[in-house]
C-alpha cells in the first residue's frame, strides 16, 4: 500500500475520533487534515503546494454573495425569538385551539410550518415551543410523549422549508459538484443549480412532510389520556382577531419572501436583508421596555451562530483540499462508480451514509464533507442535482431527531427537563419512521422535487 | 510569569470586545447596504456597485471576526456526548492539545497562504472587480488573516485563564 493511501486511510477516522474528543468540532475537522498533510509531506506524500489554494477558497466563501443570505435569515429568525413576537404567534394559535387535543396539535404543527419558513434554524423554534406551547399541550390531555415527539419533528421542518439556511448551505455544495462534473465531461455551459432552485425544489417535499404529520395527528392512535380532552376541557370559544392579529404580518412577511424569492423577482440574499430588516421594524413597532436589550442580544446570536457555522465551512474547505490532495476523490470516485447496481446502488449507499453519519454530526459538517466528495461522481452518473439535494436535505432533517445526537432532541431536553430522555426518544420513533416514508417518496417520484423548479 | 499574565487579562479583554464590536458593525452594514441596494435596484431601477461591495465586504468582516467571537462566547459546535461526562480536568487536557496540536498549525496554514495575496493586493492597491466599486480590496484579503490569528490568541488566552489556579470559567457548553 503506498503511502498516500495510507494517510488517506487514516484521515476521516482520524477526523472522527477528534470529534467525539468534544473539542471545537471545526478545529477537528480543519486541524486533523493540516496535521496529516504535514506528516504526509515529511514523507513525501502530499504536495504542500497544494495549500495554496486556500486563499481562493477562502475569497469562495466571503464573496459569496449567496452565503450572504446566511447571517441574514438567521437574524430574522433570532429577531423573531428575541423579541417576543413568535412568542406571541405561539400563545395566540395554543389559545385559539384549546380544548381540543387534535384542533391544538393541528395549529402547532401549522403554526410550526409557518415559523419554519421564518427562522430556518432548528434550535430557536424548538426551544420556543416546548417552553410555551408545551404546557398547552399537556393542559390539553396530550400525553407527553405525543406532545414531545409533535414539538421536536415540527421544529424541524425549518430546515426544509425554504427558505432555509440548510438548503442554502446546500445550493452551494451542490452547484459547485454540478459545475464540476459537467466540466469533467465537457460540458462548460450547463445550467447552474441556484438556491432559488433548492427552495422550490423542497416545498412540495416539505409539505408532503407536513401533511404526513398531519395524518399521523389525525389518524394515528389516540391515547386514552387524549380521548378525555372534550370531558375535561370545556371548548373557550375564541375572537378569531385574537390569533389573526399576532400572526398577519409574520405571515405577510414570510410570503413577501419567500414569494418574491420563487418568483424570481429577488436573490434569496435580497429577500433575506428585506426579511430581516422587516422583522427588526416589526420588533420597534412592538415597542417594549427590553427592545434594544432584545435586538443586541439577537445580533449576538447571529454573531455566534454565523461564526460557528462558517467556520465549520472554512475548516471543511481545508479537509476537502487534503483529502483531494491524497486522491481520495478518485478513490470515492472508483467505489461509486463501480459499484453493483449502478446509479441506484450509488445514491443509496451515499444517503446512507448521510443518514448514519447524522447520528453523530451536524448538518454543516454534512453537507461541506459529504457533498463535494460524492456528488460529482452521483452526477456523472445521472443523477438529477435537484432531486439529490432535496433528498440530502430530507435525509439530514431526519438526522436532527435521531438517538443520540439528534439536536432537536438536545434543544428540546433543555426546554422541557421535565420530560426523560428515553421518552423522548420513544416519541420521535413515529415521527422518524414518517420521514423515512416522506423521504421514499421523493425518492421513488423525482417528480416532486423536480417540477417545480422547471416551472420557474 | 502568572504576574505577568494577569497584566495582559485587560488587554485580552479590550481585544474581545474590539472585535465583537467590529462583529456587529459587520452585521448592521452589512443588513443596511443590502436593503438600501435592494430598495435601489427595484425601487429605483438603479444599481450602486460601491454599495454592493460595502454589502459583500462587510458580510466577510462579519464572518471572520465571528469566527473569534463564538471562540470565546463558547459558541462553537462540540460534539458533546462523552465530554458532559467529563471532569474539567480531562475537558481542559483536551482543549489544550485540540489548540496547540491542531488548531495552530490550521490557523498558520490558513494566515501563511493567504499572507503573499494580501501582500500583492496591498502593494498594488487592488480595488474591488466591479467598475464604480470600492477601493481597498487588499482589506478584504486582510479578513482572514485577523480573524484566524486572533482567533488563536483568543484560544490561548483561554487556556492561560482556564490553567490559573484562581480560574472561575470553567468553559463548558450549556
Amino acid at each position: 500500500m503506498s503511502g498516500q493511501a495510507i494517510f488517506l486511510l487514516i484521515l476521516l477516522p482520524a477526523v472522527m475520533a477528534a470529534l467525539l474528543s468534544g473539542m471545537n468540532a471545526f478545529v477537528a475537522i480543519g486541524g486533523v487534515p493540516v496535521l496529516i498533510a504535514l506528516l504526509a509531506s515529511a514523507t513525501g506524500s502530499f504536495d504542500l503546494a497544494l495549500l495554496n489554494a486556500v486563499p481562493a477558497r477562502l475569497t469562495g466563501i466571503m464573496e459569496n454573495t449567496v452565503l450572504t443570505a446566511v447571517p441574514l435569515f438567521v437574524l430574522m429568525g433570532a429577531v423573531l425569538e428575541r423579541s417576543g413576537i413568535a412568542t406571541a404567534m405561539i400563545e395566540a394559535m395554543t389559545r385559539a385551539a384549546s380544548g381540543s387535543a387534535r384542533k391544538l396539535s393541528l395549529s402547532i404543527l401549522a403554526l410550526s410550518a409557518i415559523l419554519a419558513a421564518a427562522t430556518g434554524v432548528v434550535g430557536a423554534t424548538i426551544v420556543m415551543l416546548a417552553t410555551i406551547a408545551l404546557p398547552g399541550l399537556l393542559a390539553a390531555g396530550i400525553s407527553k410523549s405525543r406532545a414531545a415527539g409533535l414539538v421536536c419533528a415540527s421544529g424541524t421542518l425549518g430546515q426544509i422549508i425554504p427558505p432555509s439556511v440548510l438548503l442554502l448551505l446546500l445550493s452551494d455544495q451542490v452547484s459547485n459538484a454540478w459545475l464540476q462534473s459537467q466540466r469533467q465531461s465537457g460540458n462548460f455551459a450547463a445550467d447552474p443549480v441556484t438556491a432559488s432552485d433548492l427552495f422550490a425544489a423542497a416545498i412540495i417535499p416539505g409539505l408532503v412532510l407536513v401533511a404526513l404529520y398531519a395524518i399521523w395527528l389525525v389518524a394515528g392512535p389516540v391515547s386514552r389520556s387524549d380521548e378525555n380532552i372534550s370531558a375535561n376541557q370545556s371548548t373557550t370559544a375564541t375572537n378569531p382577531s385574537s390569533w389573526i392579529v399576532p400572526m398577519l404580518l409574520p405571515v405577510l412577511l414570510v410570503v413577501m419572501v419567500l414569494g418574491s424569492i420563487l418568483a424570481g423577482i429577488a436573490t434569496p440574499t435580497e429577500a433575506a436583508s428585506i426579511g430581516a430588516f422587516g422583522t427588526v421594524l416589526m420588533a420597534v413597532l412592538r415597542g417594549g421596555q427590553s427592545l434594544w436589550n432584545a435586538l443586541w442580544l439577537a445580533a449576538i446570536d447571529t454573531i455566534r451562530l454565523t461564526g460557528a457555522i462558517f467556520a465549520i465551512v472554512i475548516a471543511a474547505s481545508l479537509l476537502s483540499l487534503v483529502f483531494r490532495g491524497l486522491d481520495g476523490d478518485l478513490a470515492v470516485d472508483a467505489l461509486l462508480l463501480h459499484l453493483p447496481g449502478g446509479q441506484i446502488a450509488a445514491l443509496a449507499l451515499v444517503m446512507l451514509v448521510i443518514f448514519v453519519l447524522g447520528f453523530f454530526l451536524e448538518f454543516v459538517e454534512i453537507i461541506y464533507i459529504v457533498v463535494p466528495v460524492a456528488a460529482p461522481a452521483l452526477f456523472a452518473a445521472g443523477v438529477d442535482p435537484v432531486w439529490f439535494a432535496v433528498l440530502v436535505a430530507m435525509n439530514l432533517q431526519t438526522s436532527f431527531l435521531t438517538p443520540p445526537f439528534g439536536l432537536s432532541l438536545f434543544y428540546f431536553r433543555s426546554a422541557a427537563p421535565q420530560v426523560a430522555t428515553l421518552e423522548i426518544w420513544r416519541s420521535v420513533a413515529p415521527y422518524i419512521l414518517l420521514q423515512l416514508a416522506g423521504l421514499a417518496l421523493v425518492a421513488a417520484v423525482p417528480a416532486l422535487a423536480t417540477f417545480l423548479p422547471s416551472q420557474l | 510569569m502568572t504576574t505577568f499574565l494577569t497584566k495582559l487579562a485587560p488587554f485580552v479583554r479590550l481585544v474581545r470586545f474590539l472585535i465583537l464590536s467590529l462583529a456587529f458593525l459587520g452585521l448592521a452594514v452589512c443588513l443596511g447596504a443590502q436593503v438600501v441596494v435592494v430598495v435601489m435596484r427595484y425601487g429605483f431601477s438603479s444599481g450602486i456597485p460601491w454599495l454592493s461591495d460595502l454589502a459583500g465586504w462587510s458580510f466577510a468582516t462579519l464572518v471572520m471576526l465571528a469566527i473569534p467571537v463564538a471562540l470565546t462566547l463558547d459558541g462553537h459546535v462540540r460534539i458533546d456526548i462523552f465530554r458532559e461526562r467529563q471532569a474539567a480536568g480531562a475537558r481542559f487536557r483536551t482543549d489544550a492539545i485540540a489548540t496547540l496540536l491542531l488548531f495552530v498549525p490550521m490557523a498558520a496554514a490558513i494566515v501563511i497562504t493567504c499572507f503573499p495575496q494580501f501582500l500583492a493586493a496591498f502593494v498594488q492597491g487592488e480595488a474591488s472587480s466591479q467598475a464604480g466599486g470600492l477601493p481597498g480590496h487588499w482589506i478584504v484579503r486582510f479578513l482572514p488573516i485577523a480573524g484566524f490569528a486572533l482567533a488563536v490568541v483568543m484560544a490561548l488566552a483561554q487556556l492561560v485563564d482556564r490553567a490559573m489556579p484562581h480560574s472561575k470559567t470553567d468553559e463548558t457548553r450549556k
